[in-house]
């Protein structure tokens, strides 16, 4: 009797228990009862996914239980296909409706109300529910229409620095800014398609600036547009320190447009990694609105910026946000790479016209993701599919496509820009260790350049050769070279030729330092120039469209004398003596940033195709104990000799 | 001879306890959220739709506003009623917590169809966004006798031509008088 006693003890404990437990989520009735736990919902493009779980808090089964219909306003249901046959749902279970649908009429922001209907067993029969719930219609930041944001940087030329980069090495370039901020860029070894300009300007000041404190530092990189095959860094030391938590990156395009937020690296070094140039900084303060920039790369990294800044502030003060930072940017990356990067890979196997595109979308989000992320899936297999497999076969469809363009092109410059990509897909093919598989690389190319170029150079270069407490020598240079014919070599890749380099006019002159009078003068010697010309593989080669856009890196070997004449009166006479100088050559090496000692050639000059333009270069050395100082003013003409 | 069985003090104590829960009222459970309808039972007509009007009690803890308020609908005729959310569709009004809300239409039903004198019940359930449940209550939407639907122009006119067809058929004929 002991044991009855404890048993419906037990039992009423339990009963007791069972009621509390019930009311948490229901009174109990008699009869199946549905109901609804929270539903979550994503976006991807244009379709919206819902997962409605419904729940029988009921006191039976409701048997054979279907979905007969669900809404949400103007969407458009994609799956399932109805009636769903749920089946049984006991008391107490749940079972997630599945929902996709196409929401390109909902409107990003407002709420929507989705209605499930069906129909279940119940003691009285077959009998019918419905459910309701309010779902946030998120649209992906990707699928935003672009809403840029421009700014007005200033710009600090006089502290300006200019570096030739080699593609095959890399290289380090450092600029300090009027109030001593440093910027430093390292691009590794075969970031670059070809040997590039890199101009590196420090910002005065950016208006417009969505930051709170304004511009810390900031500097502007260019060509514009260039892009990288590997991530850059620019380090930047501000010339005052600033709290990490009020550390703000950001980017914007050519003179101001397309602002955009980017994110600073994890130490407390401030760095930007980069895979494209436009202007780079950072700001003080908390970010504003920045809008939404209309490159979908500018949407990701602006995204990005706002789950790694906040942890970047969290790890630097030793503080923890709770975020979960790495799941939160898996996510980004992955929904980034459904919705951008996918489809366009998709679209460039077979038309090149997206490729470029695609490749400079698709190579910054994986080297993002490769350098943001563990190496977690499917974002793992899916960068080791692009770069193994699509990136590979986008390329060599670029490369086909233009072949076959090119041979049925009878313009020069059509011809020209078609090599041009097969040029551009062959080194990157090459650089990812696929360049075997256009064995007749060399002939296909000299088969699709048609035609020789001309080239025309007017220099005039003023140089000074300086001896301290003693004289000062005056060179002042002009020479030039008219349409010169340079032909493609397939080699070397390139548009080489040599001509007559006619020396205009000359003069010399020597500051004495004495009191006496200076009778020096000097008498040019015409000579040769050797001419280099190689296309610029950097900034967007594959969606060229027009000669004009044809970027050349042009490389120039004079070779003129001078004639000059030493001379010098004073009281006791008239002193002279003539020697051949190489003042022209030398001064343009030092104009281009050479030491006047290391030889030729000059740094390239980099043009384009059918448009003169204009270098005004300005360069010093010393050797010796001897100041140099070099002003060059150059035009350059490139031409296609053809329409 | 009986036998007694032994009960000991302990097995008393059980079955006094045990008395008590069962027999105890269980304390009334405080809900967290509640509506209240102006009317149970509506009448309708077939095709015809009729709102439930009602006020929302929350005392679920947070502030919420209309549109975080749900209504599961179970138990009732799919084949004639459509029961619609109202509250927080068209717009949207905060509750905070601890108040009730105005009179507001809560959800209405449309009848499909049905007889005369046909009553269509409907188990109602609030939920919020925190998936607190209210109690059940049932409302029923009636097609009374007195009002049944009126006959499409269609159906009117099928009558008519019916009933002439059935007078014609009827009528005296005079061919056959003198027969």
């Amino acid at each position: 009797m002991r044991n009855t006693g404890v048993s419906l003890f037990a039992m009423a404990i339990l009963w007791g228990a069972g009621i509390q437990a019930t009311q948490l989520r229901a009174i109990a009735q008699t009869g199946p009862v549905i109901s609804t736990l929270t539903p979550t919902a994503e976006t991807a493009g244009s379709t919206l996914s819902v997962v409605l779980p419904i729940e029988n808090t009921g006191s039976a089964t409701a048997g054979s239980l279907a979905v007969t219909s669900a809404t949400l306003s103007t969407a458009i249901l994609l799956t399932p296909s109805l009636p769903l046959a749920v089946g049984n749902l006991a008391q107490g279970s749940s079972y997630g409706v599945t929902l996709t649908f196409n929401a390109s009429s909902l409107m990003a922001g407002k709420n929507y109300l989705l209605v499930v209907r069906g129909n279940y067993q119940g003691p009285s029969g077959l009998v019918g529910f419905s459910v309701n719930r309010i779902i946030s219609y998120a649209a992906s930041p990707f699928g935003q229409p672009p809403n840029p944001l421009t700014v007005t940087p200033t710009l600090d030329n006089p502290h300006s620095v200019t570096q030739v980069v080699s593609a095959a090495n890399g290289g380090v370039i450092t600029v300090t800014g009027a109030d001593g901020s440093v910027f430093t860029l390292s691009i590794p070894a075969n970031a670059l398609l070809s040997d590039e300009a890199i101009t590196m300007t420090p910002l005065i000041s950016v208006a417009g600036l969505p930051i709170s404190g304004g511009l810390l530092a900031g500097v502007q990189l260019g060509p514009d547009g260039l892009q990288l095959q590997q991530p850059a860094t620019l380090t930047i030391q501000p010339a005052t320190a600033v709290p990490v938590n009020q550390q703000v990156g950001f980017g914007f395009h050519n003179t101001g447009q397309e602002f955009f937020f980017q994110p600073l690296g994890l130490a407390s070094t401030i760095t930007i990694s980069l895979m494209h140039f436009s202007g780079a900084g950072v700001g003080e303060g908390t970010p504003g609105n920045a809008g939404n920039p209309t490159s979908s790369v500018d949407q990701l990294v602006q995204e990005a910026q706002q789950i790694i800044g906040q942890e970047r502030g969290c790890q630097l003060l030793g503080i923890g946000c709770g975020q979960d930072f790495n799941q939160e940017l898996e996510d980004l990356f992955q929904e980034f790479y459904e919705e951008v990067v996918a489809p366009l890979v998709e679209a460039a196997l077979t038309d090149d016209s997206q490729a470029q595109t695609a490749l400079d979308t698709a190579l910054a989000w994986a080297h993002d993701a490769s350098l943001l992320l563990n190496q977690t899936e499917p974002i793992a297999s899916e960068i080791a599919l692009l770069l193994n497999t699509q990136v590979p076969a986008i390329l060599e469809n670029v490369y086909s496509k233009a072949y076959n363009r090119c041979l049925g092109d009878g313009s020069q410059g059509q011809r020209m820009i078609e090599a041009q990509k097969m040029i551009s897909a062959y080194r990157d093919l090459q650089l990812i260790g696929d360049g075997s598989v256009f064995p007749n690389f060399e002939t296909q190319v000299g088969a699709c350049i048609a035609g020789n170029l001309t080239f025309s150079f007017d220099s005039t270069v003023i140089g000074a050769q300086i001896v301290p407490g003693a004289q000062t020598f005056n060179s002042d240079s002009t020479v030039d070279a008219q349409q010169i014919p340079l032909m493609f070599d397939t080699a070397s890749l390139a548009y080489t030729g040599n001509g007559t380099l006619n020396y205009d006019s000359r003069i010399f002159s020597i500051d004495w330092n004495l009191p006496v009078t200076d009778c020096s003068s000097g008498v040019g010697n015409s000579g040769k120039i050797g001419v280099t010309a190689q296309f610029d593989l950097n900034v967007s080669p594959l969606s060229i469209s027009s000669a004009s856009e044809l970027r050349l890196n042009v490389s120039v070997m004079p070779s003129v004398t001078e004639t000059d004449t030493y001379c010098l009166t004073s009281s006791a006479g008239t002193v002279s003596s003539t020697a051949t100088d190489g003042n022209y050559d030398t001064f343009l090496s030092i104009a281009h940033g050479g030491s006047g000692s290391d030889g030729f050639p000059p740094s390239p000059y980099f043009v384009n195709l059918n448009t003169p333009q204009t270098f005004n270069l300005t360069g010093n050395s010393s050797a010796a104990g001897i100041d140099f100082t070099a002003n060059e003013s150059s035009t350059l003409m490139l031409s296609q000799r053809n329409p | 001879m009986v036998d007694r069985v032994a009960v000991s003090p302990i097995s008393l104590t059980f079955s006094v306890i045990l008395f008590v829960l069962i027999t105890a009222p269980l304390p009334a459970h405080a809900e967290l959220i509640s509506f209240s309808l102006s009317d149970t039972t509506l009448d309708s007509t077939a095709g015809g739709n009729v709102v439930f009007d009602g006020t929302i009690t929350n005392d679920s803890g947070a502030d919420l506003n209309a549109s975080d308020f749900f209504f599961n609908f179970s138990a009732y005729d799919f084949t004639s009623v459509f029961p619609n959310q109202d509250l927080g569709v068209s717009s949207d009004f905060l509750i905070p917590n601890g108040m009730t809300s105005s009179i507001v239409a809560l959800f209405d039903v449309t009848v499909a169809g049905g007889a005369t004198g046909q009553s269509f019940p409907i188990q109602v359930q609030l939920e919020d966004v925190n998936n607190d449940l209210s109690a059940i209550q049932t409302v029923t939407v009636s097609l009374p006798s007195g009002t049944a639907a009126a006959p499409e122009p269609q159906l009117t006119w099928s009558l008519a031509a019916g009933l002439f067809l059935m007078a014609y058929r009827l009528r005296p004929r005079a061919g056959s008088k003198g027969r």
